[in-house]
């Protein structure tokens, strides 16, 4: 019965992290076309713009988070009007622009903070016992954070002015542009909202995992599970993608071996792409 | 080939690879400095790769995000026939070709459904299952260590230097007879639309599984030789760096010319070694000057040729440099 109450709870744990990373990863390329392999980068730039701003410039914890999120927003709005731009419909120069551009940042982060592990502190400190199954506050927290977030995202995404235009250009394009939508201005708040997502990811992650210049490997992988099986283009696909994911691989880690949670995900998206490249809720990409 | 060579320009073009491919065969001549030679094999193994990877990827823009999967494949069968059987490599060779070209098209049947985004992901999953068992399966493929102790392919560095080059210029030759010539024309057009294509009664899905197969299969001669020349064989000759690193230098030189990724594995292996006093800036400066040239010429470098002719009023203006 424990491990049953265990799995669900660090699976969910898991599949919080995994949700906020994936759905930005989802939102951008259903509505601009972009697969972005830079996607885990900006999860890499959210620990450790966190990590300057709270150790160097002294910021507390919550407002540097955000402070750090909403830098990384406006990194990815840059990369999107300077690199992007001017060949956002062909998917080969996207990809390969993003995977060096990643390559690129892995570097800087190098050469400016070194190879060594980096930590910042728990949000909260301290645990509790759930039932016997003992977790942290701040694993607790990075669950209620992305409620939250989530929540917000929806809200904006079904409620606002913004979030129709954004739906509607996902669907099409050009026939966004004909109504008068300003497509651009979508894609870059999509960019911002995609990058910020993966950010406060990262910054929610590294009390727990620490941060190293290669950790945006990682969370790029798993966005492309959680978005395949999930349905490429799906937001809720995405979202259920990413607990399923959570729960699976804590099962795996936990029942059979800690050796086998990585594989999990690759033959999960292996036996999708193939059978099922749809996903669970996606529709045909052309 | 021959056939071709019509205009000055693509006269021009030949004349410039020919001599690139004969200075290979003097290096030696002039010095048998260890480093320098071996950076040349290293260039050359990296030729092998971005060449082949653009055989299919170049000419039919499915991204394959994989390719390393084929050299870690290749590397592996050779260590276990090396030292279990004992052939001689001329007999492997053509072995893990075979291999890894069965393999290209089992891969490629099992995605050929697949456009864009989604090929890409697939070969980048494929590659990294197969890096994840050979961790795995330790007792077979040493795990993390790798296995070594694959015996040489000659007995001198010289030997070995030739046989690398020879193996290079052949698959060089062959891609570039293949390109040229119909199946290139065929592959080219399917990128371009594959309905049409379709309706003028080319069977496109059987087209690009030949290619991909074909681009496996030389792949894997490429993976053999390499594993024999480091006499080792690990799972990082599967990583996702290595697939990037290969599909960059295509990139890099220009997709879908075979030329392209020749020039573009030739200057980054050759500008990687020559900026060895950078140290520590050295990978930023590399990865930074990558961005860059992707950013500034989509179609690589070989899209400067014509200009650079022009300027030197080398031949006509319709020249198609690169081609």
């Amino acid at each position: 019965m424990e491990l049953i109450q265990e799995i669900i709870i660090f699976g969910t744990i898991k599949g919080c992290v995994y949700a906020l990373i994936a759905t930005g990863f989802t939102l951008i390329f259903a509505v601009a076309g972009i697969l972005n392999l830079a996607h885990g980068t900006f999860y890499m730039l959210g620990a450790y713009f966190t990590y300057t701003l709270f150790y160097v410039l002294g910021i507390p914890l919550p407002p540097a988070i955000l402070l750090a999120a909403v830098l990384v927003g406006a990194l990815g709005m840059l990369l999107d009007r300077v690199f992007l731009k001017p060949m956002r419909s062909s998917h080969t120069y996207v990809l390969v622009l993003t995977v060096a551009i990643a390559f690129a940042a892995q570097e800087i982060i190098l050469l400016t903070y070194g190879s060594q592990g980096m930590n910042i502190p728990n949000l909260v400190e301290g645990s509790v016992s759930l039932n016997g199954v003992v977790v942290s506050w701040h694993q607790l927290l990075i669950v209620a954070i992305t409620a939250v977030v989530l929540v917000m995202l929806w809200l904006v995404l079904t409620r606002t002015r913004y979030g129709v235009a954004t739906l509607a250009v996902s669907m099409d394009e050009d026939g966004a542009r004909l109504v008068g939508i300003e497509t651009e201005k979508v894609f870059n708040l999509s960019m911002f909202a995609s990058a910020f997502l993966a950010a406060v990811a990262g910054a929610l992650i590294s009390p727990i995992m620490s941060m190293t210049p290669e950790m945006w490997n990682m969370p790029l992988m798993k966005a492309f599970v959680v978005v395949v099986v999930g349905g490429i283009g799906s937001l809720t696909g995405s979202i259920m993608a990413a607990f399923f994911l959570g729960w699976l691989e804590t099962f795996t880690g936990f029942v059979i071996s800690p050796k086998l949670t990585e594989v999990v995900s690759l033959v999960l998206l292996t036996v999708f792409l193939v059978f099922r490249p749809s996903g669970i809720l996606g529709r045909r990409l052309h | 080939m021959l056939a071709n060579l019509k205009t000055p320009a693509q006269r021009r073009t030949a004349i410039f690879y020919g001599l690139i491919m004969l200075g290979f065969y003097f290096v030696p001549v002039f010095s048998d400095n260890f480093y320098l030679l071996s950076v040349f094999t290293t260039a050359y193994f990296y030729i092998i790769f971005a060449t082949s990877w653009d055989v299919f990827a170049g000419y039919s823009h499915l991204m394959n995000f994989g390719h390393a999967l084929f050299i870690g494949l290749a590397g592996y069968l050779t260590a276990f026939v090396d030292l279990h059987l004992g052939l001689p490599p001329l007999l492997v060779l053509p072995m893990c070709a075979v291999l890894c070209g069965l393999l290209g098209m089992f891969i490629g049947y099992l995605t050929l459904r697949m456009q864009g985004p989604y090929f890409a992901i697939i070969t980048m999953a494929f590659a990294a299952v197969a890096y994840e068992s050979a961790i795995m399966f330790s007792e077979y493929t040493g795990g993390e260590e790798g296995i070594p102790g694959i015996h040489p392919l000659t007995d001198s560095l010289i030997g070995d230097y030739y046989f690398v080059l020879v193996i290079m210029s052949l698959i060089f030759l062959f891609l570039l007879w293949f390109t040229r010539g119909r199946w290139g024309l065929v592959l080219k057009a399917i990128s371009q639309n594959e309905d049409s294509v379709l309706a003028s009664g080319i069977n496109t899905a059987w087209v690009k599984i030949r290619a991909y197969s074909i681009s496996g299969a030389l792949c894997g001669i490429g993976g053999s030789v390499y594993a024999y020349s480091l006499t080792h064989v690990g799972p990082t000759s599967m990583e996702q760096v290595l697939s990037t690193t290969i599909l960059i230098m295509a990139m890099v030189g220009g997709m879908g010319t075979i030329t392209g990724p020749f020039l573009g594995a030739l200057i980054l292996v050759l500008f990687n070694e020559l900026s060895r006093d950078m140290e520590e800036y050295r990978l930023l400066i590399y990865t930074v000057m990558v961005v860059v040239i992707i950013f500034f010429a989509p179609r690589g470098i070989v899209s400067w040729g014509q200009p650079i002719a022009r300027a030197f009023k080398l031949g006509g203006k319709r020249g198609q440099a690169g081609s």
